[in-house]
C-alpha cells in the first residue's frame, strides 16, 4: 500500500555542514545501501544524497504477519549504521532528522525536487540530482511501480514549475551572477575574448561557466604558469573546448597581463594578491590599445579586491566587485522567493493529482477481491444445496443469488470508486479511508492489491 | 466609406493603447516569453490588419495616400514602424519581445497625434504631384527611412537605459527585460543602415522631382514660378538652402558617418548609439520645427 510509504531526511534545514558531510553517500555506497535494504526493511526505497541533503524514502518491508515494522526510526538507525556513526553519537544524530509518512513525504520529494526546498532557493541542479537518485534506485531494482511512480510525479511537478514561474530564473551564485552580468552587455560570447586572472576554485567555477555559455577564446593568467596551464588544461578538456572551431585558449605569466589585457572584451579577477592587479593606469594604457570601442567589462571577485575602484570612472568601462555582484544575487533570491506561492499551488495541484491516482489504483483491486470473496460464499452455498435441488430449480437459485449478490455489492462499489473530498488530499484521503475499511470489513487479504 | 475611415481612425489608438497596455504589463511583471508572444504575436498582426484597412478606407475616402500632411504621414510612420518591428523583428528573435513596449509606445503616440489632428487639415484640391508615381515613390522611401530611425532611435535610447542601469547595479525590469547591449547595438546599426537606404532614394527621387517636374504642377513651382525658365535648374540648385532639405541632407549625412565610423573606425558601442542618436535628434528637428516654419515646401494643402 503506497501509504506506508515513509521518509527520513537530513539537510541543511536543521544539520550543520560538519553532520551533512558524515551522513553523505555517494553513488556507491547508496547503491550498496539500497541492496542492503531490500527485502528485509523495504519493498521499494530512493536514496538521494548531495552536499545538502540526505534523505532515503522507503515503502517498508511486510512481515509474515501482514504487518509493516519498519519505522522511520529504524531506518535512521540503519542509516548511521550503514555510514559507522559511533553509538555514543546516534542519539545527537537523530536529533538532526525529519521523519516524514505517506502524504508528507511525496510533499517534500515534490518541494526538493522543485528546489523550493533548496538551500539557494530554485536551484537549478536539485532536479537533476533527484533523476540521479531515480535512476541509482531502478538500476537497483529498488523502485517498483510506486516509487517509479512518484519520481515521475516528482518531476512532471518540477518542470511545471520550472515552466510557469520565475523560480529559478536569475543568477543564484557569484560566479555565475558574474557570466549572466556579462551577457547582459555581451549576448554572444562566442566571439568575446575572456581573461581570467587567477588559478583558484572561483577562477575555474568562472571559467567553466563562461565555457558552458559558448565562450572559445579564453586566456588565463596567473603567477604560477604552471597552474594556469593546469587549471586552462582542465576546464578545456571538460569541455572539448580546443576542439571547437576558433577557438584560442592559452595560459600566460602574470608579467605578460599588459599584453593580453587589449586583447580582452572580459575580464575575471580571482587572485588572492595583496595589492590591486589591475590599476587604473594599466587599464587606461590598455584602453588606448584596444582596436574598438565595444565596452570593457572587468568582474573583480576577490576578496581583498584586484581591481582598483577608480577604474569605475572610466567611461565604456563596466567595473563589477564582488559586493556588485551580491546585490545581484540576492536581488534574484528576494525574487525567487516571491515565486514559492505559485510554485506551492503548482506542487500542491500535482500532489492532490497523484493522490487520486494512486487511489484510483487501489479501488480496482479492492473491487476485484470483494466480488471474488462473495463470489467464492455464493458458489460454496449453492454447492452445497445442489443434491437437493432439481436443475431447473438449481438454475433459478444461481440466477437469483447472482443478481441479489450484484445488487448488494453495486452501492458500495460505485461509493468506493466515487471521491467525495475537494482539493488538496481531501478527496483521496477519503477514498483511501473507504478502501481500508471495505478491506478490514470483509478481510480482504491484500494479493490482489499487491500485484 | 467616411464612416468606416472614422471609426478605424478612433479604433486605431485604442488598439495601439491595448498592446502598450499588455506588452508593458509583461514588460514590469515578467510573464514567461513563450507565453508573452503566445498573444502578443497574433495582438500585433491584428492591429497591423485594422491599420492597413484604414489606410485603405482614408485612401478611398481622401482620394490619395496617406501622405499629404504630416499629420497623414504619423500614422504612415505609426503603421512601417510597428510592421517593420513585428515581423522583422519580434516574429523572428524571442529576446526582442521586451522592447514592444517602447515600440508600441512610439507607435500609439504617432496614431493618437494623427487621429486627433488628421481632420484639422484637408486636402481640399488634389494635386497633380500627389498622384504623381515618382512622388509616391519618395514619400515611401522618406516614410520607411524616417521609421526605420525611429527604431534606431528606440534601441539606442533602451542602449543608453540599459548602459545607465548596469553602470548603477540597477537589476530591474530594464534589465531583465530588454535584450543585451550588444544585441541593441546590432539591431540598431541595422535599422540605421536600412533608413540610410531608404533617405538616400527618397533623396535622390526628391532630386529628380526638383529638376523634372514643371513649376505650375509642383508645389515648389509658388517659389521658382515667377523666375525665367533658363533660371529652373538655378532655382533648383537653390532650394538646396531651403531648411527642410538641409536639414533632410544632415540627418542623412549623420547617418552616413555614424556607418562610416562604425565600419571603418570600428566604432562601436555608446559612442556610435550617441551618433546615431543625434542624427534622430536632427530627424526631431526636421520633422517638427523645419515644418512649421518651412513655408510652402513640403506642403501639399
Amino acid at each position: 500500500m503506497p501509504q506506508s510509504l515513509i521518509s527520513v531526511s537530513i539537510s541543511h534545514h536543521r544539520a550543520p555542514v560538519e553532520v551533512r558531510e558524515r551522513i553523505y553517500l555517494k553513488e556507491p555506497e547508496a547503491r550498496a545501501l539500497l541492496d542492503r535494504m531490500r527485502p528485509e526493511i523495504a519493498r521499494e526505497a530512493l536514496i538521494l544524497s548531495t552536499c545538502n541533503r540526505t534523505e532515503l524514502f522507503a515503502l517498508p518491508a511486510i512481515a509474515h504477519d501482514g504487518s509493516e515494522q519498519v519505522t522511520s526510526e529504524h531506518l535512521i538507525e540503519f542509516l548511521l549504521v550503514a555510514k559507522g556513526i559511533p553509538h555514543s553519537e546516534t542519539g545527537q544524530f537523530k536529533d538532526y532528522f525529519e521523519r516524514m509518512s505517506y502524504c508528507d513525504s511525496i510533499l517534500h520529494l515534490f518541494r526538493v525536487a522543485s528546489g523550493t526546498d533548496s538551500q539557494i532557493i530554485g536551484d537549478q541542479q536539485i532536479l537533476s540530482q533527484v533523476k540521479d537518485a531515480f535512476r541509482i534506485a531502478t538500476e537497483s531494482g529498488a523502485s517498483g511501480s510506486i516509487l517509479t511512480k512518484l519520481a515521475h510525479a516528482a518531476f512532471r511537478s518540477a518542470k511545471r514549475v520550472i515552466s510557469e514561474t520565475s523560480l529559478m530564473t536569475g543568477a543564484a551564485t557569484i560566479s555565475f551572477a558574474a557570466v549572466e552580468l556579462t551577457r547582459k552587455i555581451y549576448d554572444d560570447l562566442r566571439s568575446r575574448h575572456v581573461l581570467i586572472i587567477g588559478a583558484g576554485e572561483s577562477a575555474e567555477l568562472v571559467a567553466k561557466h563562461f565555457i558552458e555559455r559558448g565562450v572559445t577564446k579564453l586566456t588565463i593568467a596567473n603567477r604560477t604558469l604552471g597552474r594556469g596551464s593546469e587549471l586552462l588544461d582542465r576546464v578545456a578538456q571538460a569541455s572539448n573546448l580546443r576542439a571547437q572551431a576558433g577557438s584560442l585558449c592559452h595560459a600566460i605569466d602574470l608579467e605578460a597581463l599588459q599584453d593580453a589585457l587589449p586583447l580582452a572584451d572580459i575580464v575575471v579577477s580571482a587572485t588572492s594578491a595583496p595589492g590591486y592587479v589591475l590599476t587604473r593606469d594599466v587599464v587606461q594604457a590598455a584602453i588606448k590599445k584596444r582596436n574598438t570601442s565595444s565596452p570593457l567589462v572587468l568582474i573583480d571577485i576577490a576578496v581583498p579586491r584586484d581591481i582598483d575602484p577608480e577604474i569605475r570612472r572610466l567611461p565604456n568601462v563596466f567595473l563589477k566587485d564582488i559586493d556588485d555582484l551580491r546585490a545581484m544575487v540576492d536581488q534574484n533570491l528576494e525574487r525567487r522567493k516571491l515565486e514559492i506561492p505559485k510554485a506551492e499551488t503548482i506542487i500542491r495541484e500535482e500532489l492532490d493529482n497523484f493522490l487520486q491516482t494512486l487511489s484510483k489504483l487501489e479501488v480496482g483491486p479492492t473491487i476485484k477481491e470483494l466480488r471474488e470473496k462473495f463470489e467464492a460464499i455464493r458458489r460454496e452455498e449453492m454447492d452445497r444445496h445442489r443434491s437437493k435441488l432439481d436443475e431447473k430449480s438449481f438454475a433459478m437459485m444461481d440466477d437469483m443469488t447472482r443478481r441479489m449478490m450484484n445488487r448488494l455489492l453495486h452501492q458500495p462499489m460505485v461509493s468506493l470508486k466515487e471521491s467525495r473530498g475537494a482539493g488538496f488530499q481531501t478527496a483521496s484521503d477519503d477514498m483511501m479511508t473507504r478502501i481500508e475499511i471495505v478491506r478490514k470489513l470483509f478481510a480482504l487479504d491484500g494479493a490482489a492489491g499487491e500485484e | 466609406m467616411p464612416v468606416i475611415e472614422i471609426i478605424l481612425r478612433t479604433l486605431l489608438p485604442a488598439l495601439y493603447a491595448g498592446l502598450v497596455f499588455y506588452f508593458g504589463r509583461t514588460f514590469f511583471r515578467p510573464l514567461d516569453v513563450a507565453r508573452r508572444l503566445k498573444y502578443a504575436l497574433p495582438a500585433a498582426y491584428a492591429v497591423i490588419a485594422v491599420h492597413a484597412l484604414y489606410i485603405g478606407a482614408y485612401t478611398a475616402t481622401e482620394h490619395h495616400e496617406l501622405l499629404a500632411t504630416i499629420y497623414e504621414l504619423m500614422s504612415l510612420i505609426a503603421f512601417t514602424l510597428f510592421a517593420v518591428y513585428v515581423f522583422a523583428e519580434l516574429r523572428l528573435s524571442k529576446e526582442t519581445s521586451g522592447t514592444g513596449f517602447f515600440v508600441a509606445a512610439v507607435a500609439f503616440l504617432l496614431q493618437l497625434a494623427s487621429s486627433l489632428t488628421v481632420g484639422s487639415e484637408r486636402v481640399t484640391e488634389i494635386k497633380p504631384l500627389l498622384k504623381d508615381p515618382i512622388f509616391n515613390l519618395h514619400v515611401t522611401t522618406s516614410v520607411f527611412g524616417y521609421a526605420a530611425f525611429i527604431l534606431a532611435a528606440i534601441y539606442g535610447g533602451l542602449y543608453l537605459l540599459l548602459y545607465r542601469a548596469l553602470r548603477r547595479n540597477e537589476y530591474g525590469a530594464l534589465f531583465e527585460q530588454i535584450p543585451s547591449l550588444s544585441r541593441l547595438e546590432r539591431f540598431g546599426t541595422r535599422a540605421t543602415a536600412v533608413g540610410f537606404v531608404f533617405l538616400t532614394l527618397a533623396i535622390a527621387l526628391g532630386g529628380v522631382l526638383l529638376t523634372h517636374f514643371p513649376p505650375a504642377s509642383n508645389p515648389i513651382g509658388s517659389i521658382t514660378g515667377a523666375m525665367p525658365a533658363s533660371w529652373s535648374m538655378l532655382s533648383s540648385y537653390s532650394m538646396l538652402l531651403d531648411p527642410k532639405i538641409l536639414m533632410t541632407l544632415l540627418v542623412w549625412l549623420v547617418f552616413g558617418i555614424t556607418l562610416l565610423v562604425r565600419q571603418f573606425w570600428h566604432v562601436e558601442g555608446r559612442r556610435l548609439v550617441l551618433f546615431w542618436m543625434s542624427g534622430f535628434a536632427l530627424t526631431v528637428i526636421s520633422m517638427t520645427i523645419v515644418n512649421m516654419i518651412g513655408t510652402n515646401f513640403h506642403s501639399f494643402l
